[in-house]
This record gives structure tokens, C-alpha cells and sequence, in this order.
């Protein structure tokens, strides 16, 4: 199945950022391509912020990487997983049953 | 504000962006928003350690650490330049995890911020250098704490390490898989005495003398 990684990337943005327990979304680039991206952002009127989760693709599968904000008021491991299963439900809903990898981090709580 | 106060010099860089610049931004309320700020959590975790720093002791960061390089004090601006450091994501701390597929976890500057937010949270002290010592990349490892700190004038001094290290001990155990065997809380100095705000305000006597520095 061909993937769109940007319209991916949004989709799962939106999808964390819903997330019970989720407080922000940051983005999963490392800063250097996260520059570049503001760059292509000017260019095309699509705004980084819609697109925090990183979608990439390999020879072994899709791979998604989510950093987020967690909520203080409950663990963050549950909120970690309550994300994973989030993100690993949005891809089975789309037919992408088996990535290669799905990595979520909290990057901060509260 | 010049680049040579020791503000400027104490990151240079967090994600792009240095403590002087995170600390403007807070100034002008976070407007207008900047996505690479916003957006990175390395640099939340420094706005909410300045935000917090600010909140108790109530002084101009800026201002103060600049008065205390030409006293020869450097309580603040060490603070700062820990906190400049410990908020980059360092190791990846594992949370258990089923799946065949994938990795959950919590960065260390996250973790480094819990601790921090739970040491100025108690009040007292000053949060400075946060270290995590064992392999905290390994279930089921068991790690120690140690936290260097600052007592702020008139402040009770055991009683504020009890309390603090209770609290940085159940944050961790809430946030994280961690094995923690200990917390160490050790006081390196003393912030010294502000003026008071005005003769209506008289220094706090109320105090035990004997928990008093």
C-alpha cells in the first residue's frame, strides 16, 4: 500500500493530540529536519504543527515515532500506551496492520 | 539584554533556542507563539523551570544573576545553566510493554523535570543539579537520585529535604517503571538575605533558629 507520510503524519497528529491524557504534541523530527520543514512550510501554507508525528518508511515498513506532553494527574506510562494503542488502531483502521515500528515518549508531564 | 550575562552563557543551545531567548519569550507571554518553542519539550521544560525559579525567589533573573557574578555569588546562574542542560531528552527510559512491536517511554529531561518540579514545588530549596545514577535504560534496574540544592534564606532546612525528597520519591514512583533505591538530597548553599519589601514586611522570626541558616 502506498503511504502518504504527510496526510499520515496529520492524521496521527490529530489523533494523539485527542488523546485522553495528552496535553501537547511535539514534534518527533530532530530539530535540524524540523527547521527544514518550516522552511517547506512557507513554501506550501501547511503548517508544521499539523504534522508533529513522524512517519517514515523503509524496506521493513512503516516506522512512527510520537514525542508528547503527558497529564500529572495520572501516570505517564498509562497515558504512553493508551497513545500506543491509539496510533496502532488509526493505522489498522487504514489497512497498515503491521509497521515496523511504533515509538511513543513522553517528553514531558504536565 | 546583552549576550554576556550569565544567562546567555549558560546554554546555547535547546533545540535552537538559548535560556535568554525562553526567558524573553516568557516575558512577552509566550506571543507571539513560536512553533519551534512550543513544540519542542525540551524547551517547556526550561519555561516551566523558569517559570518556577521566578515564582520562588521572586527575583529578576536576569537582574540577579548579573549582581551575583559581580558578588562572586552564583546560586542562580548555576541553577540556570543546570537547567539548560538537564532539560536536552538524554537517555530513554523504558515503561513495560506487550507488544512485539514498538518502544514506550519517557525521555530523562522529563524525568529531570519531574524532579525539579517536585523540589520547587515544597519550597524552601532550590532544585540545582539533577543525576540519575545507574542505567536507567534497564527494566527493573536500580537507580539513585541525587539532587544538589539551594536553601533560600530562613527556610527550614531538614525539614525541607524530608519533604523534598518524598515528593521527588512519589513522582517517580507515579511517572515512572523506575527501581529507586534512594534519593539524595544534598544543600550546597545558601541564597542570601533579600531586603525586605517594606517596613510592613518584616522578616519571618518564626522559625525554629536551629533549622535556620
Amino acid at each position: 500500500m502506498i503511504v502518504d507520510a504527510g496526510e499520515l503524519s496529520r492524521a496521527l497528529t490529530e489523533v494523539v493530540a485527542a488523546t485522553e491524557g495528552v496535553t501537547s504534541v511535539y514534534e518527533a523530527r530532530p530539530i535540524v529536519v524540523g527547521v527544514a520543514a518550516r522552511v517547506v512550510e512557507v513554501v506550501v501554507g501547511d503548517a508544521v504543527e499539523r504534522h508533529l508525528v513522524l512517519v517514515e518508511s523503509d524496506d521493513e515498513g512503516l516506522r512512527i515515532r510520537v514525542s508528547l506532553a503527558s497529564r500529572s494527574s495520572e501516570p505517564a506510562a498509562v497515558v504512553c500506551r493508551r497513545v500506543y494503542r491509539a496510533v496502532g488502531d488509526h493505522l489498522a483502521s487504514l489497512g497498515l496492520d503491521s509497521p515496523a515500528d511504533i515509538a511513543v515518549s513522553i517528553g514531558r508531564v504536565g | 539584554m546583552s549576550g554576556d550575562t550569565p544567562l546567555a552563557q549558560s546554554v546555547d543551545d535547546l533545540d535552537g533556542h538559548t535560556l535568554e531567548e525562553l526567558s524573553d519569550y516568557l516575558d512577552r507571554d509566550r506571543t507571539p507563539a513560536d512553533g519551534s518553542i512550543d513544540h519542542s519539550p525540551g524547551c517547556q521544560l526550561a519555561l516551566a523551570s523558569l517559570e518556577r525559579l521566578r515564582r520562588l525567589t521572586g527575583l529578576a533573573l536576569e537582574r540577579e544573576a548579573a549582581n551575583e557574578a559581580e558578588r562572586g555569588d552564583d546560586w542562580i546562574p548555576r541553577i540556570l545553566g543546570y537547567i539548560g542542560l538537564e532539560v536536552r531528552a538524554g537517555r530513554s527510559i523504558p515503561f513495560a510493554h506487550d507488544e512485539t512491536i514498538g518502544s514506550l517511554a519517557i525521555t530523562e529531561g522529563a524525568v529531570r523535570g519531574l524532579i525539579r518540579d517536585a523540589g520547587d514545588t515544597v519550597g524552601g530549596i532550590v532544585i540545582g543539579r539533577v543525576r540519575l545514577q545507574g542505567d536507567v535504560t534497564v527494566p527493573g534496574e536500580s537507580i539513585t537520585v541525587d539532587v544538589e540544592a539551594s536553601a533560600l534564606w530562613g527556610a527550614p532546612i531538614r525539614v525541607a529535604i524530608d519533604e523534598v525528597r518524598a515528593a521527588i520519591y512519589e513522582r517517580l514512583t507515579t511517572h515512572t517503571e523506575l527501581v529507586v533505591a534512594g534519593v539524595d538530597v544534598a544543600v550546597h548553599d545558601i541564597s542570601e538575605p533579600q531586603p525586605p519589601a517594606s517596613p510592613a514586611s518584616p522578616p519571618d522570626t518564626t522559625a525554629d533558629p536551629a533549622d535556620r541558616p
